[in-house]
């Protein structure tokens, strides 16, 4: 949903290139990119604060490009998505090791409560990046299909089936733990 | 549609948010942000404000300066400023607004209720207010450092300066500031 705030604060900061509006535009929409972020990262504050500092950057290089076709958050928000693959990319990121469920299965049954909780966020973080990110965006950030598509650059049926085998995936290690867990 | 693609449960969600949800946006990010903006010409210095058209100047003013700078401003509009002299023996007193206030759902109501307040006050008393730029120094002997150069520091954003008869009557006007709606941090004291 498009808030009105949200267009004049650009516009002005477009105008004035002051920091004083951009720090409302920040105050409005960082935590939110923070908090993407940091999921997107399984809890890495080092990774997450370089891609909110990153998608910031590269968003307000492209502010005046914004059609408002989308509400600013969510616009936003693919940028942090976008950096987060840029950094994976970056620091050579073995995708391939965490894509097959097998890995998951692997993970200790018998572990001590602080193993099993790293277990509970290795198993999140062994979602291939492509899963993890829409179970992210619709489960945890409450995105719908249709934005998911539009910062993903994918169709809403790949959003839909990626989120069916994410959520499969996660739970296939979540039943061993999770009874204990609560 | 298998149990296992359901959506997740609200249970499930509140586990995965207890282990990916424990750090809150690091405070220097702001700063580390339009440090690096700044230098690549995102953000213009004050002084290249004036460069603007004068419809455009007075367009980005009054918006780019903020809630608090539109808060104090639309006291300051109200009337020239007040002398300075204290005709009645009241002490003086100044306080300091600090930058950490949570972002308001509506901008522009907390800028009204700024400035509301300040003209509140000043129909009682003498009363002022300003706003401070974010960029500033920071001066000891023989040494001169950008204040963005220290980002943990507490950030002033600016102040007012009012009258009052006694402590216990500024820290009763303070406690009705809307900066502690706001979540705001106040700092009063009295002037010597």
């Amino acid at each position: 949903m498009q808030h009105p705030i949200d267009r004049l604060l650009v516009e002005t900061w477009l105008l004035s290139r002051d920091e004083a509006t951009f720090r409302l535009l920040y105050r409005r929409h960082a935590a939110a990119m923070w908090w993407l972020a940091l999921r997107l990262t399984g809890g890495d504050e080092i990774a997450a604060e370089e891609i909110t500092q990153n998608a910031w950057l590269r968003a307000v290089e492209r502010l005046h490009l914004f059609r408002w076709n989308a509400a600013l958050r969510t616009w936003l928000c693919g940028f942090v998505v976008f950096c987060r693959r840029e950094q994976i990319r970056r620091e050579n990121f073995d995708n391939q090791r965490f894509t097959k469920s097998e890995d998951i299965s692997a993970i200790s049954e018998k572990s001590t409560e602080p193993a099993r909780r790293m277990d509970l966020q290795a198993a999140f973080m062994s979602l291939p990046e492509t899963l993890r990110e829409v179970l992210t965006l619709h489960d945890l950030e409450g995105f719908k299909h249709s934005e998911i598509a539009e910062l993903l650059g994918i169709a809403e049926g790949t959003s839909k089936s990626r989120l069916s085998e994410a959520r499969r995936t996660f739970r296939t290690f979540f039943e061993k733990i999770g009874a204990w867990l609560f | 549609m298998e149990n296992k693609e359901k959506p997740l449960t609200r249970s499930e969600r509140e586990l995965l948010d207890k282990h990916f949800q424990r750090a809150a946006l690091p405070p220097h990010l702001f700063t580390k942000i339009t440090r690096i903006m700044k230098d690549e010409g995102h953000i213009r210095t004050p002084k290249s404000l004036l460069n603007l058209s004068p419809g455009g100047l007075l367009t980005a003013f009054a918006l780019a300066a903020g809630l608090l700078c539109l808060g104090f401003m639309a006291g300051k509009w109200q009337e020239a400023p007040p002398p300075v002299a204290d005709a009645a023996g009241n002490s003086k007193f100044i306080l300091l607004v600090h930058n950490d206030d949570q972002p308001a759902e509506d901008p522009m109501q907390q800028v009204k209720e700024y400035g509301d307040w300040l003209r509140k006050i000043r129909a009682e008393r003498i009363a002022d207010g300003e706003h401070l730029h974010s960029n500033g120094w920071l001066l000891a002997q023989n040494q001169v450092e950008s204040k963005s150069e220290f980002p943990g520091r507490s950030e002033i954003g600016g102040y007012f300066t009012f009258e009052a008869a006694d402590a216990e009557e500024a820290l009763k006007i303070a406690k009705t500031c809307p900066h502690l709606h706001y979540n705001g941090t106040l700092e009063l004291r009295q002037i010597h």
